[in-house]
């Protein structure tokens, strides 16, 4: 918006790779750390070692501290999403696997007894550890001096990691719906652990629809489209079960997670709709590096992730400091719909940027003259974006930061 | 035991999936890399050029798509040469050498090269 601003000591080069570490952090810490919190509950025994998860946590945070000054140095040479020195892979690997140990170590292993979530969230932690070496294969010769090979791995990598983090992320909301609901009758059912199934197969194989462009074996695409297209089962499923959706909205709308969820429910609408449009190759060919990628991405991260995370964030502040939750009750309602409202302006300028690059490209347009015509746009899409920013301050700041030492 | 067996029998057939995606699946470039345009990679690695620019549609979006720009009309290597050395608009001077410029836009050209008909049914 201001291009001149900071343009060499904080360039976009520095603060794109900033903000998109910081957001992962935000998903991996309030996914991790909650299944910490619960995961005591569902074994029925203590963590296995408190120790650990210290470790993993100061790991984690150490980690964090390693890669934001090199961010701000310029220090880089990873790729897209994980652009610190690859060096820095071996803490975070290293960390993942204490979790991973931790988990294992601490869950019953009678998996015909697993809930949905225990399913989703042994699989989200498996399959982080796979895709997040499968994002290095690249530091190999075999697929670094292969660009075809490199974009097509990179791509899936990231498509599936995103697939990992969200079974952790709804795993989490299965287990908070379950205590609210008080019944486990959901998390039990077959219906539940089809869709669990299709959405592992949808992880596994359908990275490829952000290939469509690349010149791989057709095969890719096909599979990526085939398996895209199962996603409709998942909108039908929403649409079928609408009305009972909307009772239980109703019925639990003076719950604060249950809210949430809500929220996060018509979010997985809203972006399994745009998901699967996207999906359609005819389609793909155009909307694909357009905004409207990013759309799909904010989406799933601020209106689904950030939704189901807080939720869980509220549950367990419910549970461990009851009254504060009522004491900021008017706060943590206008900061619900400031987000909410702010997040729905936010994604349709996105979707409106895509469109318009997407036409401008069709007409042959020069890159300058399409950033020239986005520019009302950009406008828009900053407005609403300090409106999230002000909901997310308001639900953040609910809490005195005095509390934290408490748990 | 029934969830355990469908897990597995998914996960036999991502791990296939995956070997011949990482194999035949994408063995499919045109041209190969030469040794140039590998250490032009590291530089397109080494100064974050992904942040604003896209290859493959994989990049952000504040800066031009590169998989074909040298097949656009008026775009040739020293276009692209005084672009990298002067900056543009947000983009500031990285103060890259002359043979650093040479390497980037060898590994650009490489690209270039590999996708004939990127996206040409527009």
């Amino acid at each position: 918006m201001i291009p001149d601003f900071l343009k060499t000591s904080l360039s976009f080069q520095k603060t794109r790779p900033l903000h998109v570490t910081l957001v992962i952090t935000w998903i991996f810490n309030g996914a991790v750390g909650g299944i910490y919190y619960y995961l005591p509950q569902v074994s029925g025994r203590k963590l296995y070692s408190e120790f650990l998860a210290r470790v993993h946590f100061f790991l984690f945070i150490a980690t964090g501290l390693i890669i934001i000054p090199c961010y701000f140095m310029g220090i880089f040479g990873g790729k897209e999403y994980l652009e610190f020195p690859p060096w820095i892979a071996i803490l975070m690997l290293i960390s993942w696997l204490l979790f991973l140990f931790n988990f294992f170590m601490t869950i019953p292993k009678n998996f015909s007894q697993w809930k949905i979530y225990n399913w989703m969230w042994a699989t989200g932690i498996i399959f982080f550890l796979i895709t997040f070496g499968e994002a290095y294969l690249w530091t190999l010769p075999f697929f670094n001096n292969n660009v075809v090979r490199d974009t097509t791995v990179q791509w899936k990598a990231m498509g599936s990691m995103a697939g990992s983090w969200n079974m952790l992320i709804y795993g989490t909301a299965f287990f908070v719906m379950e205590k609210i609901s008080g019944t486990d009758k959901t998390t039990t059912a077959k219906r539940t652990f089809f869709f669990y199934f299709l959405g592992l197969t949808n992880l596994m194989f359908n990275w490829g629809h952000h290939t469509y462009i690349v010149p791989a074996s057709g095969w890719i695409r096909n599979v990526a489209y085939a398996i895209s297209m199962t996603e409709l089962l998942i909108l039908g499923s929403i649409i079928y079960s609408w009305r009972r959706t909307v009772k239980d909205m109703k019925d639990y709308y003076q719950n604060i997670p249950a809210r949430f969820l809500s929220a996060a429910d018509v979010w997985v609408f809203l972006n399994l709709i745009l998901a699967i449009i996207m999906s359609v190759p005819a389609i793909n060919f155009y909307t694909h590096g357009t905004h409207i990628t990013v759309a799909h991405a904010m989406g799933a991260t601020i209106g689904i992730n950030t939704m189901i995370l807080l939720a869980s964030i509220f549950y367990i502040v419910s549970k461990e400091f009851p009254a504060l939750i009522q004491v900021h009750l008017r706060k943590i309602k206008i900061g619900f719909w400031v987000l909410n409202i702010s997040l729905f302006f936010f994604w349709i300028s996105l979707i409106g940027m895509g469109i318009v690059k997407a036409g401008g490209e069709i007409a042959d347009k020069d890159f300058s003259t399409i950033l020239q015509i986005l520019e009302p746009w950009f406008f828009y899409f900053s407005i609403a974006g300090v409106g999230v920013f002000i909901g997310v301050l308001l639900l953040v700041f609910t809490f005195p930061f005095s509390t934290i030492k408490n748990i | 035991m029934q969830k355990t067996t469908i897990f597995l029998v998914l996960f036999i057939a991502f791990s296939f999936y995956s070997f011949w995606v990482y194999t035949d699946g994408t063995n499919t470039a045109s041209t190969t890399m030469s040794e140039k345009a590998i250490h032009g990679k590291v530089l397109y690695q080494k100064y974050n050029c992904t942040a604003c620019h896209q290859i493959y549609g994989l990049g952000g979006y504040l800066g031009a798509e590169l998989t074909d720009i040298l097949s656009k009309p008026g775009r040739n290597p020293e276009f692209l040469k005084a672009m990298i050395q002067s900056g543009a608009r947000q983009m500031p001077q990285y103060g890259l050498t002359d043979d650093e410029c040479d390497d980037l836009i060898a590994f650009i050209q490489y690209v270039n090269d590999c996708s004939p008909n990127y996206k040409k049914s527009r």
